[in-house]
């Protein structure tokens, strides 16, 4: 039988079938691709939050009065998983005055320490702490003159998801000195942690330090990868297919009549199973991209944002693994629903 | 093309009794013949057999025709209820890769030979019994059978759209050899002959 003829066959079928399973699909696409972007731009959200608080950042703090090598520290730069490395001195910077007279202090960390919070772009330039710049009001902080011994402009602001309060209310000063620092923070590749605290133990070998991570591991709450870990392994594609495919299996059951007649019309069985299959199929190709449009939306609103981009396509192929699967359950089960006595079935009814 | 039952003998489990005993059948083609039985006497066992559906124990089946040469019509309707009379007549020359607009031609013809020339593109859930049993019938007649195996046709229908029923059945099929198992008496007495069961022996009706 022509495939154009199934095809004909199955859409006039589908006319006047009330469509079951295609509504039960089209619901958990929409679940699918709804539920997947949001955990997904969830744990985005949260992995970044916890690279924003220093999830990899190792710390380096001396422990004796004789601090450590500045030029050690940020000389770690670029060595096996290390991305940039700098820190605070350990001589506090003189304390300035605003223009409206009030007294702050000045933080002097390294030339590369603030890059380990900005980014490996970011400019070592004079730099206010988010409070301070909140107190000034100063949202345009090249503007802002500070004047000590000597007056300086301060020409950035720190964002407020610096995790470092001692840099909050202060002016940083990055300054090319060889004094000794009382820190050294440790920006490594992700999940290098343990490489990256043996590179610091060797570097600061003879020196009494105590290295660790800047966020304390064990927070009590799950990580972004173990929160993502947990959702994927609920394997929400495979469920969904599979309870589309039983869904389908269970309308199927009812079309034993159907497809007696079909078989007694002179009908294979190969051909009213793909006449079943395209009933599955065929309009599937169109709702189900509305329905995972219309799980991408509700995922956007409950965002109340854009979705990044891997969230975006996460979902889809999610969304696509759950209509493959379908798709294959549909054909063999249109396939086994032909294994009837058509004579048995319309004789009974 | 003739159907022909020799010496069947059937059981359906080794233990079980025999429910046909050497039976021996031929319907010409053109003719028509009831076979009536009580209830539960082995009538539908032996349209099964006839058809190829089931095996017998001993003896031997020839239908003069393929698979597709024999059509059944069956007590209920035995048809796509949500589809049109039209689309179900038009099902067996789909299946033989007839264009669509060739089979709805022939269906049209058809449904008017069985008087249901209006109905055409009515849901057959609608139509009456007797009007589906008719749809069934131009059904069978598109197929243009060999034989046509009929297990109580009419039995769900009042007497009078069970005798225009079968008379409409008989007309279409004219040229096919028709068994049709029946309860009804008077329905018998519209074929050309009858034969009868009885416990298992089959019995040419003298009357």
């Amino acid at each position: 039988m022509k495939v154009s003829a199934i095809r004909t066959e199955a859409a006039a079928n589908l006319r006047h079938r009330p469509p079951v399973a295609l509504v039960g699909l089209v619901l958990l696409i929409a679940a699918v691709t709804g539920g997947t972007a949001t955990w997904a731009h969830r744990a985005i959200q949260l992995d970044v939050a916890e690279r924003a608080a220093g999830r990899d950042v190792v710390v380096a703090t001396a422990t004796s009065d004789a601090g450590l090598s500045m030029t050690a520290c940020e000389a770690l730069a670029g060595n096996g998983p290390v991305i940039v490395a700098g820190g605070p001195y350990a001589t506090a910077g003189p304390p300035l005055v605003t223009l409206d007279h009030s007294s702050v202090a000045a933080t002097l960390v390294s030339p590369s320490a603030l890059r380990v919070w900005l980014g490996p772009d970011a400019a070592p330039l004079t730099t206010l702490g988010h409070d301070l710049a909140e107190v000034l009001d100063a949202r345009h902080a090249d503007v802002i003159l500070i004047s000590g011994d000597v007056p300086i402009r301060a020409r950035a602001v720190l964002p407020p998801d610096v995790p470092l309060s001692a840099l909050q209310s202060t002016v940083i000063i990055p300054a090319l000195d060889q004094a000794p620092l009382a820190e050294c923070w440790i920006k490594f590749e992700p999940g290098a942690k343990e490489a990256t605290e043996a590179l610091v133990s060797a570097a600061f070998a003879g020196v009494p330090v105590g290295i660790g991570p800047f966020v304390p591991e064990g927070g009590g709450s799950l990580s972004a990868r173990q929160f993502w870990s947990a959702y994927t392994s609920l394997e929400v594609w495979a469920v969904a297919g599979v309870v589309a495919g039983a869904l389908l299996g269970t309308t199927l059951i009812f079309r034993r009549r159907d497809v007696s007649v079909y078989l007694m019309s002179g009908f294979s069985r190969r051909s009213v199973g793909a006449i079943l299959a395209h009933e599955a199929i065929l309009p599937t190709v169109i709702f189900v991209p509305l329905a995972a449009m219309w799980g991408l939306a509700i995922a956007v609103f409950v965002a109340r944002g854009p979705l990044e981009l891997v969230a975006l396509q996460v979902a889809l192929a999610y969304a696509a693994a759950t209509w493959l699967l379908f798709a294959i359950m549909a054909t063999a089960l249109s396939a086994l629903a032909t294994r009837v006595n058509p004579f048995a079935v319309l004789k009974d009814t | 093309m003739s159907l022909v039952l020799a010496d069947v003998w059937f059981r359906y489990s080794d233990a079980g009794p025999d429910i046909l005993r050497g039976v021996n059948l031929r319907v010409a083609p053109g003719q028509s013949c009831a076979l009536m039985a009580p209830s539960g006497e082995g009538k539908s066992t032996l349209l099964s057999i006839a058809a190829g559906m089931l095996r017998p124990t001993s003896g031997h089946v020839s239908v003069d025709a393929d698979a597709k040469g024999i059509t059944w019509m069956f007590q209920g309707p035995a048809v796509l209820p949500r589809r049109t009379a039209q689309d179900n007549v038009a099902l067996p020359l789909i299946a033989s890769n007839e264009s669509r607009e060739d089979a709805r031609r022939i269906a049209r013809a058809a449904l008017d030979l069985v008087g249901l020339s209006g109905y055409a593109e009515s849901q057959v859930r609608h139509l009456s019994g007797g009007q589906v049993q008719r749809v069934a019938i131009a059904r069978a007649l598109v197929a243009r059978p060999a034989v046509v195996l009929a297990d109580e046709p009419t039995a769900s229908l009042d007497y009078d759209t069970a005798h225009a029923v079968s008379t409409a059945l008989l007309s279409a099929m004219s040229g096919a050899a028709v068994l049709v198992a029946t309860h009804d008496i008077r329905i018998a007495s519209l074929m050309d002959r009858t034969v009868r069961l009885d416990h298992g022996v089959l019995v040419e009706d003298a009357s």
